[in-house]
């Protein structure tokens, strides 16, 4: 899964300008960071329930994304 | 005593003519009919026009989520504008991607973040609509000047549906009459009595509405009484006056790849092309042939129009250079190839050339521009940055004469404000008002048009550019092509101040430094460039062919990776991968072309009498690459063997402290830093020489971009997880090593001490995870010099070592090429380099940058493996007489494995002392070309062989001679014809 990841869908939220790491995988549920531009959109969410609609069809199986939001410190507020 | 501020909490007259102008805007679109079924194909652009296709067409409905992260789609529809044709039609959609449309199977416009309409113009008498569209989600994410569009941005966005829609043209009329007016009531820049006035009057004029019912014949009045009771009042006079130029700047890789520029470009020539037919009055300037290219090969029927605009006067096309390059990094020949590869395009399509340089958003320029533009048939230098982004200085001239290097003077025009603009009257008026040349008696330049990731002009400046003239309180302004404007107000008859100097941008000074492996790899192919096609030439002379179309490709290639948010690496994750995907590509071509051998050449015209390392046997691993290190004896572009190896290591003492050689004593630190260096009974160095130092690196938003001026004050600490030791001596080498740790990362230093050579080279193998730091070496040297001397690639540059004035203190990072140097007038050190460009000032020591950490735009930015190599040159004499630039050029250029030595031409070997800086057969196939530099600052006179064409950098010219007469730091460029 974190293969998957780091391969098909992490290079799509880099181009544009985001990030997503895989920080662990427990069972069906995902931990990832989301930095970057990801770390500040306001439609992370969708973004990340397209990801787990894309691992159901190219791997068959149901995710769920626990995600932490890491801004750099110049967007903190 | 309490101070109370008195503040107005209820709604200002202000606020509320901004209220109904918001409401008014609601009203400029009526009749909106929706067009359904609209069919999708979601996709992710895989090259310039190929797509790889996540599904098949499916219909896509209000409501529904559309766009994917890094994705494009194409959609379709089929409409009927019958009994609807009878008013203009728009199709209509309110989105922040950026969509092409084509009706019935023409380009007929776009629309993106800054317009949500296209014209629809001739529509069929069957009244039938094909709608084929492509969008790109538009993913610039601090491009917020559009509010209106704020809530559909991000990866996914939910469809509002697609309209056909007619525009209510007097309400539309006066929504710009409203924007005209509510940005001259918010801004200070035009009186307060006249600013009460319009806000008075646009009061009363909006009176006349029912915004309960809103009339069209309420609307008109309502302008009628605007142009009776603001237009029509000529009390309040304006002066100055303005150039209006569209433009739209278009970064061809940043927040988005390279491959999405070409459907970006389309977009916004569309646009600009559309404009054109309805305002025959709009000038437009477009730059970079590389897109020009672009949109030649992928979309000819719209290139075809193009040229026809061109051809109108409408259209045109600016700047010499190939893309907008960073103008500090590359060398003196790079930036000629982007000029001669830019001209040469522009003369094949547009049958002429252009007279301008337009870099709007280029990080500060080298002071070697202006002959390379002079001789590239550019009069005139237009760039943005200096004026609008220093955090210093202001810089004090707009339009001037800009002294190169060698004395060449080039027009030059900094315009007082940012090159994104979008016409507003308070954009014009703080133009004027900044405007520091008003004294010379000429106007001042205003782009205008959306930019960075294109887009360009909208209909709105347009229409206020023609309400500018009803205005009396504006300037005076015109809109003007950039050629109308340069040939007018840059003439010798006015008294045009002078700027002699590099143009130094006090900003973005990280740049230089940001993602170490493309500067890295800029620096060796530019190497192998030279030598490839010095090769190719020789080897034509022996019969054999030239690969000019190769050459070519793989310089085009290289050239575009030098665009001003390529090489500077201020860019996203996926562009850098292209960067390296490209140069590894131009790599492998150029090695390919070079061949190899087990002779050694060497591919300089000056000789090569010193310590090279050789790959193959050895004890040594430079780079990771095994071999050994020896003295070789070579002629000028001549070869041979390399002295054997040897194994007595007696030449060289380690104590644990102090190194002795027959040449140097060194007392060194356990970090790899010297204590002392000493040569000939002279001391160079001071402790702390060659320490490295870690800083807290945090400029904030523009991360990769800036260095602020106080990162030294958060020094960070460097643990020695292994002091120095020796790791390998041989007959002719010695190396050192240490290990420098964070929490995160690991330096290893390896130093290389040399039996026959007093210089010192320090290898870097860096394991880099750190984050928002900054890695430098500092050099105290025992050296009295209150100037630092840098290579600019074709001579040198002389930068403060003082902090005397706000200039100085302004200048305390900057570009170097090759080497920088400290010298007394008998003796100094250098610091030679073969993959840097930023030095600075560290609270007064010179510093070499080595590696950031940045993370906007790019998280993963220099995270990872870095290699990299630094000689120290401790020397007699000045630089100059110590040969600094000389040694540093072959640091650059490794001696040549070739089968066979390759027969010389004599002449290529009598140009010295000028730098062969670049052999190659001519664009016209039949001539040599040959660039020569003065490097040392120095007159004088060749006597050849035999005569040659001087040429210009566009490689034309036909005057002979057989004396060339040269001045400091001039570049030649002669031609001959092999025999």
């Amino acid at each position: 899964m974190e293969e998957y990841i780091n391969t098909v869908l992490r290079p799509l939220l880099q181009g544009d300008g985001g990030e997503l790491e895989v920080d662990r995988v427990e069972g069906d549920t995902v931990f990832v960071t989301l930095r970057g531009e990801c770390s500040k959109c306001d439609v992370a969410d969708r973004c990340l329930e397209w990801c787990k609609q894309k691992i159901l069809t190219d791997r068959g199986e149901r995710v769920t994304f626990v995600a932490t939001r890491k801004k750099p410190y110049f967007w903190e507020k | 005593m309490a101070q109370i501020k008195v503040e107005r909490r209820s709604l200002r007259p202000e606020e509320y003519i901004n209220l109904r102008y918001t409401a008014l805007k609601n009203h400029i679109f009526e009749d909106a009919r929706e067009i359904t079924p609209v069919r999708i194909r979601n996709a992710r652009q895989t090259g310039d026009t190929a797509f790889a296709f996540y599904d098949d067409w499916h219909e896509l409905k209000k409501g529904d989520l559309c766009y994917t992260p890094d994705g494009s789609v194409f959609f379709e529809a089929d409409a009927d504008v019958s009994g609807f044709a009878d008013k203009p039609v728009f199709l209509y959609w309110k989105t922040s991607s950026e969509v092409i449309v084509k009706v019935n199977g023409r380009f007929a416009g776009g629309i993106d973040p800054n317009r949500r309409t296209v014209r629809l113009g001739d529509l069929p008498a069957d009244g039938l609509l094909h709608l084929e569209m492509y969008g790109f989600n538009r993913s610039k994410p601090d491009d917020e000047r559009n509010p209106d569009t704020a809530s559909t941005r991000g990866c996914r966005q939910e469809f509002g549906g697609l309209y056909l829609v007619h525009v209510n043209e007097a309400v539309q009329s006066l929504c710009y009459d409203l924007e005209l007016f509510t940005d001259v009531i918010g801004s200070d820049l035009f009186p307060e009595d006249y600013r009460a006035l319009v806000t008075r009057e646009v009061d009363r004029a909006l009176e006349l509405i029912d915004f309960d019912d809103v009339r069209t014949a309420d609307v008109q009045k309502a302008s009628a009484y605007l142009e009776k009771n603001l237009y029509a009042n000529a009390t309040y006079k304006g002066s100055g006056r303005v150039a209006l130029v569209g433009h739209s700047h278009l970064d061809l890789a940043y927040y988005w790849r390279r491959v999405h520029t070409v459907q970006k470009n389309l977009r916004t020539v569309l646009i600009q092309l559309r404009l054109m037919d309805r305002y025959p009055e709009f000038r437009y300037c477009h730059t970079q042939p590389y897109i020009f290219e672009t949109l030649e090969t992928y979309y000819p029927d719209v290139f075809a129009e193009l040229r026809e605009k061109i051809a109108a006067g409408q259209f045109e096309p600016v700047g010499a250079m190939y893309v907008e390059p960073d103008c500090n990094i590359p060398s003196a020949e790079s930036l000629i190839r982007q000029c001669l590869y830019g001209q040469r395009y522009y003369r094949r399509a547009f049958g002429k050339i252009v007279d301008t340089c337009w870099l709007p958003d280029v990080f500060g320029n080298s002071w070697i521009l202006p002959q390379i533009l002079k001789k590239s048939g550019v009069d005139y230098f237009v760039s943005n940055k200096m004026s609008t982004w220093n955090d210093t200085n202001r810089f004090p001239h707009n339009n001037f004469i800009w002294r190169g290097i060698d004395g060449t003077e080039v027009y030059a025009c900094v315009p007082p404000t940012h090159f994104i603009s979008w016409n507003e009257p308070s954009q014009v008026a703080a133009n004027w008002q900044a405007y520091q040349d008003k004294n010379t008696g000429a106007e001042t330049l205003q782009m205008f048009g959306y930019g960075d990731g294109g887009s360009g002009v909208t209909e709105e400046m347009l229409e206020l550019a023609r309400r500018f003239k009803k205005l009396s309180v504006m300037p005076e302004t015109r809109q003007v092509s950039a050629s109308e404007f340069l040939k007018e107000n840059f003439t010798p008859d006015r008294e045009l101040a002078v700027w002699d100097g590099e143009l130094y941008l006090e900003m973005h000074r990280g740049v230089t430094t940001t993602k170490a492996e493309l500067k890295r790899r800029n620096r060796l192919l530019e190497n192998k460039f030279r030598t490839a096609e010095l090769l190719a030439v020789l080897r034509l002379a022996e019969g054999e062919p030239y690969p000019a179309e190769e050459l070519r490709r793989l310089w085009k290639l290289f050239l575009i990776d030098q665009f001003h948010d390529i090489l500077p690496g201020s860019h996203i994750t996926p562009v850098y991968r292209d960067a390296i995907r490209d140069l590894t590509e131009v790599e492998a071509g150029l090695d390919a072309l070079i061949g190899g051998g087990e002779t050694l050449w060497n591919p300089l015209d000056t000789a090569r009498r010193g310590v090279e390392f050789l790959p193959g046997d050895g004890r040594f691993t430079r780079c990771g690459v095994q071999g050994r290190f020896a003295r070789v004896d070579f002629a000028p572009l001549g070869g041979g063997t390399a002295e054997a190896a040897r194994d007595d290591a007696s030449w060289f003492s380690f104590d644990g402290g102090t190194v002795a050689t027959s040449l140097l004593t060194a007392r060194l630190a356990p970090d790899g830093s010297f204590t002392s260096l000493v040569q000939n009974g002279r001391e160079y160095a001071k402790p702390g020489f060659n320490a490295l130092h870690l800083y807290d690196d945090r400029p904030g938003n523009y991360d990769a971009w800036d260095i602020l001026p106080d990162y030294a004050d958060r020094e960070r600490e460097l643990m020695l997880t292994e002091p120095l030791h020796t790791v390998a001596v041989d007959g002719d080498c010695a190396e050192l090593a240490c290990v420098l740790t964070t929490k995160k990362s690991r330096i290893e230093r390896r130093l290389r001490f040399f039996r026959q050579e007093g210089t010192v080279e320090v290898e870097h193998i860096v394991d880099w995870h750190e984050s928002h730091k900054l890695l430098k070496a500092l050099f105290p040297a025992n050296v009295l010099a209150r100037e630092i001397v840098c290579d600019t690639s074709a001579g040198f540059i002389k930068r403060p070592l003082t902090a005397n004035t706000s200039w100085e203190k302004a200048k305390f990072e900057f570009c170097t090429h090759k080497w920088f140097d400290l010298s007394e007038s008998d003796g100094g050190v250098a610091v030679l380099n073969h993959s840097k460009y930023g030095a600075g000032v560290t609270k007064g020591v010179p510093s070499l940058s080595l590696l950031r950490a940045t993370e906007r735009p790019d998280p993963q930015a220099d995270l990872g493996a870095h290699d990299f190599c630094y000689c120290i040159y401790p020397h007699a004499g000045d630089f100059i007489t110590a040969r600094v630039n000389e040694k540093a050029t072959a640091y650059n250029a490794p001696l040549v494995g070739v089968g066979a030595l390759p027969q010389v031409p004599a002449l290529l070997r009598e140009f010295a002392p000028l730098a062969l800086q670049s052999v190659k057969l001519g664009e016209d196939g039949r001539t040599v070309v040959c660039r020569l530099t003065e490097t040392d600052g120095a007159r004088g006179e060749l006597r050849l062989s035999r005569p040659v064409r001087v040429l210009d950098m566009l490689e034309e010219g036909e005057s002979e001679t057989d004396v060339l007469v040269y001045r400091p730091f001039e570049i030649l460029t002669v031609g001959f014809t092999l025999d």
